[in-house]
C-alpha cells in the first residue's frame, strides 16, 4: 500500500503547515439574499484570506463559516459581505453598496421577496447604515 | 438526399407520435442529479470525479471549459491529463483526441447521451462542436453502458449543450486569435410551460495566410465555418421530449501559401468542404410506480458530405446514418435493483473514394440488450455493480452477417473517502478507414488497403477486451477538499486494423489481423495508467497535478513481435494552477510535458524531441459586462518546425520525390496571443 503512505505523508505535511489548529473558529451569520446567484455572490465575498470554508443556504439564509481567528476577524468578513451589497443581521450594507447588486437579486424589494416566498427583510430599509458601522452593530433590531 | 429527408421525416413522426417513449437520458438518474448540482462558482474546482458513478467518470464543468482558449470540443481537454489532442496532419488543422492511448474513433461520442459523430464524422466531427455551446462534458474511461451500443472501446465523451429551460436565456461569445475569428450566439427565444426552444449559431473564419515557420505552407488552413442549430425541449407531466436540427458547413483551404495566386509552377494545395445535417429526437415517458420506471426512444439521422483533394489525391465521401433505440427501465422488488432492456438499430450507408480505392459500404447493426444494476445505498456507499450484455448482428456489404456477444461488468466499492472501481468489458466496432485516417491523405505514399479484386475496401471489424481499475480518495484536509486518483486500463484487441509506415518513405500499408484467445501474448494492446491530485494549496488557488503512462503496441509488419505505435506519448506530466480572485480576476496556468514519441522508422529521426506546452490565461468577470479573457498559448514557443517534408518540391502529377505532411508530433503554431469576451444574458424576473 504505497499509496497509503503517500497519502499519510501528504496529510502530515498539510497538518504541519497549519500549526495551532485551535485558531480555527466556526461561526454562523445570518445574511439576506434570494437566489442561487446571491449564494455565489455571498460565498465569493466571504471567502477572504484566512477563511477556510463558506456555505450559504438559500433556505435558512445562514452562512456557515470556518476561519482562522489569528488571520481574520468576524467583522472583516461582515464588511466583505456588505461590500458585495448584502445585508448581514444587524449590519446592513450601505445604499451605495446595495446599488451594485444585479437586478434579479434585489433582496430588499418586497415584490421580489414575495416571488421567492420570503417575508420581511433582515434589515429594515431606511436605517442609517453609517450609524450601524459606527456602533459596531450593537444597537437593537 | 431526397430519400434521406423523407425517411427522416417519417421516422421522426413515428418517434414523436408514439405515446410512450422515454427520457433517453437513461444512463442513470443519479447522473442527472449530479449535472444539476454543477454551478459556476468561484471556488468550483472545474473537474470532479464522480463518487456515485459506477464507471470511472470525470465531470468537466463550464468553469473548467473557460480556463482555456477552448474553441471546439477537440480543444476542450487542454486542462485535462486523461485526453491528449494532436494534429492529424500539417495541412487540415484537424485535431484528434487520444483516450487511453487510442485514437479518437475508438471513443463513443454522445450528445445528451444520444450517439453522434460516428463513421465519417468520428475525427472531424469534434471540430463541429463549438466550445461556447457546451454546458459540460462527462468523460468516461473505458467501455460504458451497453445501452449506448457496443463501441466505446476507449471510453465515452458525453457533452451537454446549453439547455433551453434555463434562466440564462442568452449567451454571446467573441474570440480572436492569430488570423482567426469566432462568433457564437445562443438565444432561447421560446419558453412556455411545456415547451422551450433555443437557437445556436457559430461562425469561424481564418482570414489571413499565416506562415510563421517559413516553410511556404499555411500553418492553419484558411477557413470559413458556419454551424446553426435549433433544439426543442418538451416537459410534460409524465413525459419529456427533445427535438433538434443542426446544419454544419465547413470550407477549408490549406497547403501552399500561394493558393489562388499566379505561380510559375504548380503548387501543392488542399481544399476540404464538408456539409453535415443532423436531426435527432428523444422521447421519454415515466411510468407509474417509481422514479426509475420509464420507457423511451432515441432517434437520430445524419447526412454528411465531404468533398476534398490533397494535392493530386481525391477524397470524397457521402454518408447517411440512421439510429434508433428503444429503452425500457424498471425496478426489481425495490429501487436498489434496476433493470434496463431494449433494442436498437443502426443503418449506415457510405460512398467513399480514398487513396484510389472505393470504400462504399452499407452496414446494418441490430442489437438487443439487457442491463442489471445494483446500488446498495442511495448515497453510493458500499457495493454497486452493473452487469450488461448485448447481442448484435452486423450486416456489412459483401460479407456474411456477423454475431457479437458483448458482456460488460462494472463494479464499485465505496468506503468512507475511498472509491474502488473495476471493470471487464467486451467491445467491437467497424472502422471507416478513409475518414478515420484522413490525415494520411496529405502525402504521396502509395497505399495498400485490404480490398477485393474490384478495388473495393469495406470496413474492418475490430474487437477487444478491456480490463480496468481505478481508485479515488476524496477528503477534507485542513478544511479544503483533497482529491487523489489513480487508474489503469488495458485494452487487448483480438481483431485490429493497423497502419504501417515503416516499410519505406513512399508506401503505407493497412493490415488486418485476427487472433485466437490462445494468442493473447501476440495481441495488439493499449495500456494506460494515470495518477493525479487536486487541492487548493494556497487560498483561492487550485493546484492540479497528474502523471500518465501509455504503452500502445501494434503488430510489426517487418518482424513477428509487437512494436510501439507511432506518435504515442509514453509519459505525460500535467500541472495546472488556477487562481480566482474575489473581484472576478482569474489566472490560469497549464503546463504539459510530453515525452518523446516514436516516428516512422524510415526517413525520420527515430524519436521526436520531448516538449512542454505552457498556456497562460487571464480573465476578468463582472456580472454587468460578462467575462473578458486574454491568453498566451504555447508560451515557450515550441514547434514542430518542418511538419511538411518536401515543401520545396516542384509539384506535378505524380509528385517527384518525397512529400509527407502526415506525421506531426507537436504544435505547428508557435506562441499565440488570443482574446475573447463572453456574456450571459439572464432572464428578467
Amino acid at each position: 500500500m504505497k499509496l497509503k503512505h503517500i497519502i499519510t505523508s501528504l496529510l502530515l505535511i498539510f497538518s504541519l503547515g497549519s500549526v495551532g489548529q485551535s485558531k480555527i473558529t466556526t461561526a454562523t451569520l445570518e445574511v439576506d439574499g434570494l437566489c442561487g446567484m446571491c449564494k455565489k455572490r455571498i460565498e465569493n465575498a466571504a471567502y477572504i484570506k484566512g477563511v477556510k470554508q463558506v456555505e450559504w443556504s438559500t433556505e435558512t439564509h445562514e452562512l456557515k463559516l470556518v476561519y482562522r481567528n489569528d488571520k481574520v476577524q468576524k467583522k472583516d468578513i461582515i464588511a466583505a459581505i456588505n461590500e458585495a451589497g448584502h445585508d448581514v443581521k444587524d449590519h446592513p450594507a450601505t445604499d451605495e453598496q446595495y446599488a451594485n447588486i444585479h437586478g434579479c437579486c434585489r433582496f430588499r424589494d418586497p415584490e421580489q421577496r414575495a416571488a421567492h416566498g420570503l417575508g420581511d427583510p433582515l434589515c429594515k430599509p431606511g436605517e442609517t447604515h453609517e450609524e450601524h458601522h459606527a456602533h459596531g452593530g450593537k444597537d437593537k433590531h | 438526399m431526397k430519400s434521406f429527408i423523407s425517411l427522416v421525416l417519417g421516422l421522426a413522426a413515428f418517434v414523436w407520435a408514439s405515446p410512450a417513449y422515454a427520457q433517453v437520458d437513461t444512463s442513470s438518474i443519479e447522473l442527472f442529479k449530479e449535472l444539476d448540482e454543477v454551478e459556476v462558482r468561484g471556488d468550483d474546482p472545474g473537474v470532479s470525479l464522480s463518487k456515485k458513478a459506477i464507471n470511472t467518470k470525470e465531470l468537466i464543468s463550464e468553469v473548467e471549459l473557460r480556463k482555456a482558449a477552448c474553441c471546439d470540443l477537440s480543444e476542450s481537454f487542454e486542462t485535462n491529463a486523461s485526453i491528449s489532442a494532436s494534429f492529424t496532419d500539417a495541412v487540415t488543422g484537424t485535431r484528434q483526441i487520444r483516450l487511453l492511448g487510442l485514437e479518437g474513433p475508438y471513443a463513443l461520442y454522445t450528445r445528451g447521451n444520444l450517439r453522434t459523430m460516428e463513421g465519417t464524422a468520428s475525427v472531424m466531427g469534434l471540430g463541429f462542436i463549438p466550445g461556447a455551446w457546451i454546458q459540460s462534458i462527462q468523460l468516461t474511461k473505458g467501455p460504458g453502458s451497453v445501452v449506448n451500443g457496443a463501441s466505446a472501446i476507449s471510453g465515452q465523451v458525453n457533452y451537454e449543450l446549453r439547455p433551453s429551460f434555463t434562466d440564462k436565456i442568452g449567451h454571446f461569445n467573441l474570440f480572436a486569435g492569430p488570423g482567426r475569428l469566432e462568433q457564437n450566439l445562443i438565444y432561447t427565444w421560446k419558453q412556455s410551460k411545456n415547451w422551450s426552444s433555443n437557437v445556436m449559431i457559430h461562425g469561424r473564419q481564418q482570414l489571413f495566410r499565416w506562415d510563421r515557420n517559413g516553410d511556404n505552407f499555411l500553418d492553419a488552413p484558411l477557413s470559413n465555418h458556419i454551424f446553426v442549430q435549433n433544439a426543442w425541449k418538451f416537459n410534460g407531466k409524465n413525459s419529456e421530449g427533445q427535438l433538434g436540427i443542426k446544419f454544419s458547413s465547413s470550407d477549408n483551404i490549406g497547403g501552399d501559401v500561394n493558393f489562388g495566386r499566379p505561380t510559375f509552377a504548380p503548387i501543392w494545395s488542399h481544399e476540404l468542404n464538408t456539409d453535415r445535417l443532423e436531426l435527432w429526437a428523444k422521447r421519454g415517458y415515466f411510468l407509474k410506480g417509481g422514479i426509475n420506471r420509464s420507457i423511451g426512444t432515441q432517434f437520430n439521422a445524419n447526412y454528411q458530405a465531404i468533398d476534398s483533394y490533397f494535392g493530386t489525391r481525391q477524397f470524397n465521401t457521402e454518408e447517411t446514418d440512421y439510429y434508433g433505440n428503444l429503452i425500457f427501465q424498471d425496478n426489481i422488488s425495490d429501487t436498489r435493483h434496476t433493470i434496463k432492456a431494449g433494442i436498437d438499430l443502426r443503418a449506415q450507408d457510405v460512398n467513399m473514394f480514398m487513396w484510389d480505392y472505393y470504400g462504399d459500404y452499407t452496414a446494418i447493426t441490430s442489437g438487443v440488450y439487457g442491463e442489471y444494476s445494483f446500488v446498495s445505498s442511495p448515497d453510493g456507499q458500499g457495493l454497486s455493480l452493473i452487469l450488461g450484455q448485448r447481442l448484435d448482428r452486423l450486416d456489412l456489404t459483401g460479407r456474411d452477417p456477423m454475431l457479437f456477444y458483448v458482456p460488460r461488468l462494472h463494479l464499485k466499492y465505496n468506503h468512507k473517502a475511498w472509491s474502488l472501481r473495476g471493470q471487464a468489458s467486451r467491445s467491437y466496432r467497424y472502422a471507416t478507414l478513409g475518414a478515420e485516417y484522413m490525415g494520411y491523405m496529405a502525402n504521396n505514399r502509395h497505399f495498400t488497403l485490404p480490398s477485393t479484386s474490384a478495388g473495393i475496401s469495406t470496413p474492418a471489424v475490430e474487437s477487444s477486451w478491456t480490463l480496468g481499475s481505478s481508485i479515488a480518495y476524496t477528503k477534507d484536509v485542513f478544511f479544503k477538499e483533497l482529491q487523489l486518483n489513480a487508474d489503469i486500463f488495458l485494452t487487448k484487441f483480438d481483431r485490429k486494423i493497423g497502419l504501417d509506415l515503416d516499410g519505406s518513405t513512399d508506401s503505407a500499408t493497412f493490415f488486418y489481423r485476427e487472433f485466437s484467445p490462445s494468442e493473447w501474448e501476440n495481441q495488439p494492446f493499449a495500456l494506460s495508467a494515470q495518477i493525479g491530485a487536486q487541492y487548493e494549496l494556497i487560498h483561492r488557488t487550485m493546484f492540479k497535478v497528474a502523471y500518465r503512462y501509455q504503452d500502445v503496441r501494434q503488430v510489426d509488419l517487418q518482424s513477428v513481435a509487437l512494436e510501439e505505435v507511432i506518435l504515442n506519448v509514453p509519459h505525460l506530466l500535467y500541472l495546472g494552477v488556477s487562481y480566482s480572485a474575489r473581484n472576478g480576476i482569474g489566472v490560469e496556468l497549464n503546463a504539459n510535458y510530453n515525452a518523446s514519441q516514436r516516428l516512422p522508422s524510415v526517413g525520420y529521426e527515430q524519436r521526436s524531441p520531448a516538449f512542454t506546452m505552457l498556456n497562460l490565461q487571464v480573465s476578468k468577470t463582472t456580472s454587468q459586462r460578462g467575462q473578458f479573457y486574454i491568453g498566451l498559448q504555447n508560451l515557450l514557443n515550441v514547434r514542430h518546425l518542418n511538419p511538411v517534408i518536401g515543401n520545396d518540391l516542384w509539384f506535378s502529377d505524380p509528385i517527384p520525390g518525397r512529400f509527407d505532411a502526415s506525421v506531426v508530433w507537436g504544435p505547428i503554431m508557435g506562441r499565440q496571443l488570443y482574446a475573447g469576451w463572453r456574456y450571459d444574458l439572464k432572464k428578467k424576473k
